[in-house]
């Protein structure tokens, strides 16, 4: 029996003290007060108007603290997220920690098998997402519209809907698609809604969240509102985040970059809440540094962590889910730069607990991605977990009794003590650990390739029913046909 | 001539004061506004966007060094315009329709200034139209455009057919850019040049005017 005992279940870390995130949650109110956030959203504009906010100049809508508050206090504090075929999967509510994603559609990828960078085909988007299906730290799927051997035309790129295809058909986790527009989330909902069985059943158990993106600064784009609109409709659960970049699109100082990335996802929550009170909003964003010298934004910059941590506590601080990052680097192959990257961005997210880890296996600016790399990622979240479970103190694991027995100079190696608690010590897959070299032995780089190749080729992930893929068939030819072709480019072998 | 070289290093050290100074020093002297523009003021930019683009430079340093170049411009353009000279170029910029994004282009347009041209920035969610109205209008030597969606990517197709069609196309260079933009889809829609980011843009343009 203990009695007013504190026992730590994880390491704890804070960056921003209560007060710090009280005042920049201040601050952003005043922002939108004050400076006010353009809207192109027609009815998003007349919902502001009815409810109190001025309108008045639609490129700086002033909306009042009031109506931030009053949304926040409606939206769901909890949101579950299911698997494809209707179990429930992750449980979203800021206490549950990290749950890694990685994208399969990057626009290039880095080829397992020669190593070098080479255009996505489709094929390689099913082969990515039978690797995720196949590994125990990736939970989900970040899908993107990045296929560029798919024509497209104005308003219409129909990639998005075949990369959540082919994830749906190789992956039984759960979805959240980064759509072209609001007419290709219809119809990403449609595919959804048939794998679910009904529109009513994806409501319920959903699957798949959309996700959309504000402009920085402080724009509310028609498109990145009307998907939200659209999901609050549909009750479905939408992703809400911002790219800022400091220096660039924002100061250049933490604590303005902060209040404006806050700013962009409050503003579009006070007019889905009013519309839809409910909806499933999670709260993201990728603060991040630009790149001075080159322009970029840099997925593997130290700044990233630090301001997606500090976004993370702001979010918790309401109540939300996080959607953050992890597990990118700028690298444009595998080796030291990447697994510096990725191990440094996994460790800070799973000390700050952004409940989804998106974009795990991006690379070079986010143009590249890696089966590798998202195998890499795997092994280090691995590697992480066994930092984050704190540390139990009981009988078994302080054993005086067995300390007292050996005594000095004595051996525990043969101690059924440690034959049953060894196991638990973590045991690398993909790091060299060996006590002595020969010919036959392999260093990291080719363990994981090794490994990434065997899991593409061996994984069986479960198959939709027939009925259910007869249908999606339906749709792909639908799809291929408006862009003028009967079937995907090959890929070249 | 000494003059010169003490403008460009004013520039390439971000000194306001000093361009103005030698700027007028170098009037006062008898030299030719457009020799200064050449050799003092453009010549400085060039270094500067050389060590940008070899990474010994950082952008807000280039923008500076940009600014202050546009004060020695200040005072030589119109004298050049009274002479009947032109100037670098003009630069018609725009994001495509239905694309709200525009941090790229607005750097690429601070860089083109920086490089004494004249930019027109159309904006964002720009449509093909209003593209050929800016070019019938302000005759620029070159036409800008930035996506990063590929659903609006085909707008830049389309403003080049646009322009086919009402007979402008041989009279304006087209380079395109935007995230999703590639070498490859920029010669698919026939442009005149892509590039991947803002230094390599101001390059490209350069190269365009010869």
């Amino acid at each position: 029996m203990r009695s007013n005992y504190i026992h730590y279940g994880s390491p704890l870390f804070r960056l921003l003290s209560d007060n710090q995130i009280e005042e920049i949650h201040l601050a952003t109110l005043q922002i939108l007060e004050k400076t006010g956030v353009k809207f192109d959203h027609k009815e998003a504009i007349e919902i502001l108007d009815g409810i109190g906010a001025d309108v008045s100049n639609p490129k700086r809508i002033k909306i009042p603290s009031y109506l931030v508050e009053k949304a926040l206090a409606i939206a769901p504090k909890t949101i579950t997220l299911y698997s494809r075929d209707g179990e429930p999967a992750i449980i979203l509510n800021g206490i549950n920690g990290c749950h890694f994603g990685p994208i399969p559609d990057p626009r290039k990828i880095i080829d397992p098998y020669t190593s070098q960078v080479r255009t996505t085909y489709v094929e390689d988007i099913a082969d990515f997402s039978r690797l995720i299906d196949a590994l125990p730290h990736m939970e989900w799927s970040y899908t993107a519209s990045a296929n560029t051997t798919l024509p497209t035309f104005p308003g219409l790129d129909i990639s998005d809907r075949v990369t959540a295809l082919q994830y749906t058909r190789n992956c039984s986790k759960p979805l959240i698609s980064e759509v072209t527009n609001v007419p290709a989330l219809k119809e990403i909902i449609e595919l959804c809604s048939v794998i679910a069985g009904s529109e009513e059943n994806l409501r319920k158990k959903p699957f798949f969240s959309g996700s959309c993106e504000p402009v920085t600064p402080l724009v509310q784009g028609e498109d990145a509102m009307g998907k939200t609109l659209l999901c609050g409709e549909k009750g479905l659960p939408i992703v809400i985040y911002s790219m800022p970049m400091a220096g660039s699109t924002t100061p250049a100082t933490w604590p303005g970059i902060l209040a404006l990335a806050n700013a962009e996802v409050l503003s579009q929550m006070v007019v889905v809440q009013h519309k839809y009170p409910g909806t499933p909003v999670i709260y993201g964003g990728i603060p991040n540094i630009m790149e001075m010298k080159t322009t970029i934004f840099p997925y593997g910059a130290p700044e990233l962590s630090l301001l997606v941590a500090a976004l993370t506590e702001i979010c918790h601080f309401y109540k939300l889910p996080m959607f953050g990052t992890a597990g990118c680097s700028d690298a444009y192959n595998i080796g030291a730069q990447m697994g510096a990257e990725v191990t440094y961005q996994i460790l800070m997210t799973a000390l700050s607990g952004a409940d989804l880890v998106h974009d795990v296996s991006i690379m070079y600016h986010g143009t590249v991605g890696s089966m590798e790399q998202t195998v890499f990622c795997d092994e280090i979240i691995d590697m992480t977990n066994t930092c984050m479970g704190g540390i139990e103190i009981n009988d078994d694991t302080l054993p005086l009794g067995l300390i007292d027995r050996v005594g000095p100079q004595g051996v525990y190696i043969s101690e059924k003590h440690t034959l049953k608690h060894f196991r638990k010590f973590w045991a690398p897959t993909i790091f060299d650990r060996s006590a002595s070299r020969n010919e036959n032995s392999k260093n990291c780089e080719d363990l994981l390739k090794d490994k990434t190749i065997r899991l593409m080729e061996t994984h069986k992930p479960k198959p939709l029913s027939e009925v259910v893929s007869k249908e999606l068939n339906k749709m792909e030819k639908n799809w291929l046909s408006r862009i003028g072709l009967d079937k995907y480019p090959e890929r070249p072998r | 001539m000494p003059t010169y070289d003490l403008i460009v290093e004013a520039i390439i050290a971000g000194e306001e004061n000093q361009v103005v100074t030698l700027v007028n020093q170098a009037l006062s002297q008898g030299a030719e506004p457009q020799d200064i523009l050449r050799n003092g003021l453009i010549a400085g930019m060039e270094i500067v966007g050389k060590r940008f683009r070899g990474g010994e430079m950082f952008l807000p340093e280039v923008l500076l060094c940009a600014e202050v170049m546009h004060k020695g411009l200040d005072i030589v353009n119109p004298l050049l315009a009274k002479a009947g000279h032109k100037g670098v170029g003009t630069v018609v910029i725009g994001t495509v329709e239905g694309d709200i994004h525009d941090i790229g282009k607005r750097i690429v347009g601070l860089l083109l200034e920086g490089n004494g041209f004249e930019v027109i920035d159309l904006g964002v969610d720009v449509k093909t139209d209003t593209f050929i109205q800016a070019i019938e209008k302000h005759k620029p030597a070159i036409l800008g455009m930035s996506a990063l969606l590929t659903t609006t990517m085909p707008y830049m197709g389309k403003t080049i057919d646009l322009l086919k069609e009402k007979g402008l196309r041989d009279h304006v260079k087209v380079i395109v850019g935007g995230a999703p933009v590639s070498q490859q889809f920029a010669e698919s829609i026939g442009a005149d040049g892509y590039a991947e980011e803002a230094g390599s843009a101001v390059e490209l343009a350069n190269k365009l005017i010869g």
